[in-house]
């Protein structure tokens, strides 16, 4: 088995357009574990972590997500980056890519993905970036596989899975995800009091439970 | 008296003579003003003070009464009072009318802070002070420019040189003095401590000897080098060469200063024209002007045809460098001062009377010591030079003040053991002035002769081998500077090139070659042996307070290897001195640990010496490459203590022990830094603890105390794992004891947070959260993103630890990365 760890961190130092790493290293203080992370319990976490490191896993297409709820949530990036600064909402709605999930770009044609953003935009009217960035946490809370740390495995041993499966791992327990169809196949911490020695061993003894 | 001893005369006027010195000090009748000014009768200085005070109490007569005013103010700019009756004094002038209290306090604060004079008042200070008038002088500079500056009784010459060097711009100020000249007798004042005042009213006293009235004496201030260092580059200061080109051109034509051959009056000459007319010859402008030119000594009277001159300096000038190569004038000047520099080194010499008191006679007593860039002549009446020493003949001067004396000591040792003992009243300065130019000359020397044998026990090449006498030049732009300061020195003998230990050489005042005789005195036994602990920075009792591992060795150290007792070495305390004492700083490396506890350990005892030899190099005393990375020798000192409780003590032991008697302050600082790193690592245990914190209290570095605080937070928080972070290493050898680390937010902001080297992610974590005022820390942690890879730090793992082993790791993994790490392509493999 090989892991390809998709760290969040590192996607949203490259998402945020981080300066060519001059140091040797950078040390970045983050949310690891979201145990607590409630939308809206605190504030300043939720502006300065909460958002910043959801956001980009979003966009990168690990969560199961209508294109109804993209469109929706692709609006409120928006106000979450122009703060009530509609003028240059135009110049903002170009890079579909950084509005919607990856895997949703192909669903419809970049024009009509603008439109439809654009009118949800203009039926939304004013919010500030701090209400934007609470809004967006609150919708993605609600979703099984908030707050989970992924994974890109490929598997060897499980023939009705495929190649490359996706793992998330939150709060709920682990998340076992088709990584097209995002199917969630959830084992809940305590459930069946696995430990996690190594990778190997956590699969057979999933392989054993399904 | 003093001021006057320092004779020497400019080429002023046509009455020019050669007589070096002379004096203004000749029988001079008791002035109306005549002071007493021997240093025993300060008791009747007060005296005096007193009887004008009283005088001055209930005075019914007003012209009494200002004129005691008067004579008050001239007393207490000449001298001060004692110290006894000083506030009396001052209480009593402050209560004096408002004409002179103010001034007369003025005027004693700058006779306290400009010390006694040693003349009577002269003229100009009493009509100054009858009418509260400053002072103003006219300074002559050899271009004739002048300069008035404003002076009081109490002005030195310091003060003046300054003042006109700041006004002049001038920066190479060194040897740069005020002169006072009077008819046909010149004096030097130095830039030092001399009063003006003092050589005014000698001025006076002498002109009214002459039969002259005192108000009228033609006395002349002029500023003029005096001395040249033998380092002295003209190209330095521009302002400085044309003050001295212009003394040149002066003494040239009074014959001040005279050449031997006539074609170097006609180049000297040519080069006047070149600076004075630029590069092209013409034959009718000199032909006008070079009466100007030509030494007044060389024209006969009524001569008039100087053709044979014209065609000489003709020639001449179409030799000159400057003139082929259009050199910009100011070069010409520099050529000029450069050629008064090397010819005339006696003219540019500071002189002093002295009486010779001691040591291998000279055929007078009575000698005038010139010193100049060359060296120091004795020199007699009838200038002759009774003896020449150059600055590598001289070992060490040094002057002893006689109480109630004007005669002072002098005593030059030579390095032939030869001990010259004068009496002189300007001893110190004297020693101050060759003092400054060995100094200045051992640091830009590039030689150094052996004062031992050496020879490296290992006969490993990277050494050099020499013998006592043997002379060695500096390699890889070492200087004596930095030899100084250094414990080893890289240089050349007999045409191998190597490593040798500095106390083993001695460094020679000199920029060129020295001649073969001065290192045959090397050679001679019991000239210069062995370095005597030279200018120890405490001293015997301060030392005896510092606390030392002494005891603590007794009892937990090895037994020290038994040493052959040297003949040099003092007999006393037998017993001790005859066993290697291995608390005290070494420079040798060592073959066993320290701690007899660690004796049967053999590859503990293997750690602990290869941290001693890592000790010697990160602290200079084995030479040693500069570390590949910041953190090389330090890794080699803690890495291994920081896995056995044992070598944590046997690591504090050599630090302690290289700072004990360390007469090194290079050495010593870095063994400072490796003290504070240490702290901030681990603690030794429990018995040694007590000793560290006794050594630590007894000294007074200033690492003192936050060593200390570290060693608490050590002892609090526990031990590290790694040894000190590159950034920790950096820091302390900057003297930084704070470190502010830049930690970036999600959100592409970042701020920078102290962090110390007992710092764990979890503290660093709360720091973090209160300053952005987050609700709790839960599940935030840092993380550390290098390379293409992210890390999360663990909440209890120290900062720096974390950062140390990934960097090793990455050093280890990655051989390339240190070029690599810049390349911002990521690769997910």
């Amino acid at each position: 088995v090989r892991i390809n760890r998709h760290d969040d961190v590192s996607t949203n130092v490259v998402v945020a357009g981080a300066a060519p790493i001059q140091a040797q290293y950078q040390v970045f203080f983050m949310k690891k574990l979201w145990i607590n992370a409630v939308p809206g319990r605190d504030t300043n976490a939720d502006q300065i972590f909460h958002f910043h490191q959801e956001l980009p896993k979003y966009l990168r297409g690990f969560h199961k997500c209508t294109k109804q709820d993209a469109t929706k949530l692709a609006a409120i990036i928006l106000h979450a980056r122009l703060d009530n600064d509609h003028s240059q909402v135009q110049a903002a709605v170009q890079h579909v890519k950084d509005l919607i999930p990856a895997d949703l770009a192909k669903a419809a044609s970049s024009s009509e993905w603008k439109k439809s953003i654009l009118s949800e935009y203009k039926k939304s009217g004013n919010i500030t970036m701090e209400q934007a960035k609470l809004r967006f946490l609150k919708i993605i809370y609600e979703w099984p596989t908030f707050g989970s740390t992924f994974f890109e495995v490929k598997q060897t041993t499980e023939p009705t899975y495929p190649d490359i499966i996706l793992i998330g791992i939150n709060k709920q327990g682990v998340n076992i995800l088709h990584p097209q169809t995002k199917v969630c196949n959830t084992l809940r911490f305590g459930s069946g009091g696995f430990k996690c020695f190594s990778f190997r061993m956590f699969w057979q003894r999933m392989n054993s439970q399904s | 008296v003093a001021a006057s001893s320092q004779n020497y005369q400019l080429g002023e006027a046509p009455f020019y003579h050669r007589t070096r010195h002379f004096a203004f000090r000749t029988a001079v009748p008791p002035s109306p003003l005549q002071i007493p000014n021997n240093f025993e009768v300060i008791f009747s200085r007060d005296e005096i003070l007193c009887q004008i005070c009283k005088q001055l109490t209930n005075n019914p007569t007003k012209a009494s009464h200002a004129r005691g005013w008067i004579l008050l103010s001239l007393c207490i700019g000449c001298f001060a009072p004692s110290d006894r009756f000083l506030n009396y004094l001052r209480a009593f002038v402050r209560a004096g009318p408002p004409g002179y209290a103010p001034y007369c306090e003025g005027r004693l604060n700058r006779t306290f802070k400009n010390g006694t004079r040693t003349q009577p008042p002269s003229w100009l200070e009493l009509m100054a002070t009858r009418n509260k008038n400053p002072i103003n002088i006219e300074i002559t500079f050899m271009d004739n420019t002048t300069h008035v500056v404003e002076v009081d009784s109490a002005s030195t010459a310091e003060e003046i040189c300054k003042e006109i060097s700041t006004k002049k711009n001038l920066k190479d100020v060194f040897g740069f003095s005020l002169y006072i000249t009077l008819f046909d007798k010149v004096m030097s004042l130095g830039s030092d401590a001399d009063h003006v005042m003092d050589a005014i009213s000698q001025c006076e006293q002498y002109a009214k000897e002459k039969g002259q009235s005192e108000r009228n004496a033609p006395w002349k201030l002029f500023f003029r080098k005096e001395i040249f260092t033998p380092w002295h580059n003209p190209a330095e200061d521009p302002v400085a060469t044309g003050l001295i080109y212009h003394q040149v051109v002066r003494g040239l034509k009074f014959g001040e200063y005279r050449c031997n051959a006539e074609g170097d009056v006609a180049s000297l000459i040519a080069t006047q024209y070149y600076v004075d007319n630029g590069a092209q010859m013409n034959p009718e402008v000199l032909h006008t002007r070079i009466g100007e030119y030509m030494p007044i000594y060389l024209v006969k009277k009524g001569q008039n045809n100087l053709d044979g001159w014209e065609r000489k300096i003709k020639d001449a000038f179409s030799k000159l460098l400057c003139v082929r190569n259009k050199l910009p004038p100011i070069k010409a000047q520099e050529f000029m001062v450069k050629y008064a520099k090397n010819t005339w080194p006696i003219m540019f010499s500071k002189f002093y009377e002295a009486l010779q008191i001691g040591g291998p006679q000279l055929p007078t007593k009575n000698v005038i010591i010139a010193i100049n860039w060359t060296g120091i002549y004795m020199i007699d009446d009838q200038e002759q030079i009774l003896l020449e020493l150059s600055f590598c003949d001289v070992n060490l001067v040094s002057f002893e003040r006689i109480a109630n004396s004007q005669m002072h000591k002098l005593v030059l040792t030579t390095v032939r053991n030869e001990e010259f003992i004068f009496h002189c009243p300007e001893a110190e300065g004297i020693c101050t002035l060759i003092q400054y130019l060995l100094d200045g000359l051992k640091k830009r020397s590039v030689y150094v002769v052996a004062i031992q044998d050496y020879k490296h026990p290992t006969n490993a090449p990277s050494f050099l081998a020499f013998k006592k006498g043997d002379l060695i030049a500096l390699k890889n732009g070492l200087t004596g500077e930095a030899l100084m300061s250094a414990t080893w020195g890289y240089g050349e003998c007999h045409g191998s090139v190597g490593d040798f230990p500095t106390e083993h050489v001695y460094i020679l005042p000199a920029i060129t070659e020295p001649p073969a005789d001065i290192l045959v005195a090397f050679k001679k036994d019991g000239v210069l042996g062995p370095k005597q602990p030279t200018a120890p920075v405490l001293n015997t009792m301060q030392r005896l307070k510092l606390y030392t591992l002494a005891h603590y060795a007794a009892e937990h150290f090895r037994t020290g290897k038994k040493i052959a007792t040297t003949k040099t070495s003092v007999l006393t305390a037998a017993r001790r001195a005859s066993r290697e004492e291995l608390w005290k700083y070494t420079n040798e490396p060592i073959y066993q640990p320290h701690l007899q506890k660690l004796m049967t350990n053999e590859e503990l005892s293997k750690e602990a010496c290869s941290s001693f030899t890592a000790i010697l190099k990160y602290m200079g005393d084995l030479p040693a490459p500069k570390a590949k990375y910041s953190n090389e020798y330090t890794d080699q000192i803690f890495s291994a203590a920081l896995k056995d409780d044992m070598l944590k003590d046997e690591v504090y032991c050599q630090i302690m022990r290289q700072l004990t008697f360390n007469r090194l302050s290079l050495s010593e600082e870095r063994g400072w830094e490796l003290m504070y790193l240490a702290t901030g690592l681990f603690i030794p245990s429990a018995s040694l603890m007590t000793e560290l914190q006794k050594f630590l209290t007894s000294r007074t570095h200033p690492f003192v105390q936050p060593c200390l605080k570290r060693l608490q937070k050590s002892q609090k928080i526990g031990p590290r794992k790694y040894p000190p972070y590159s950034v920790e290493v950096e820091a302390i050898q900057h003297r930084s004891m704070e470190i502010y680390h830049k930690i970036y937010f999600p959100d592409d902001t970042d701020e920078a947070f102290e962090v110390d080297s007992v710092t764990r992610a979890c503290d660093l974590c709360r720091t973090i959260s209160s300053r952005l005022e987050l609700e709790n820390t839960d599940g935030f942690s840092l993380f550390v993103m290098i390379s293409d890879k992210v890390f999360s730090i663990p909440a209890d793992s120290f900062f720096y630890d974390f950062l140390h082993e990934l960097i090793d790791w990455m050093r280890q993994t990655k051989p390339s990365w240190n070029s690599a790490y810049k390349s911002t392509r990521r690769c997910v493999n």
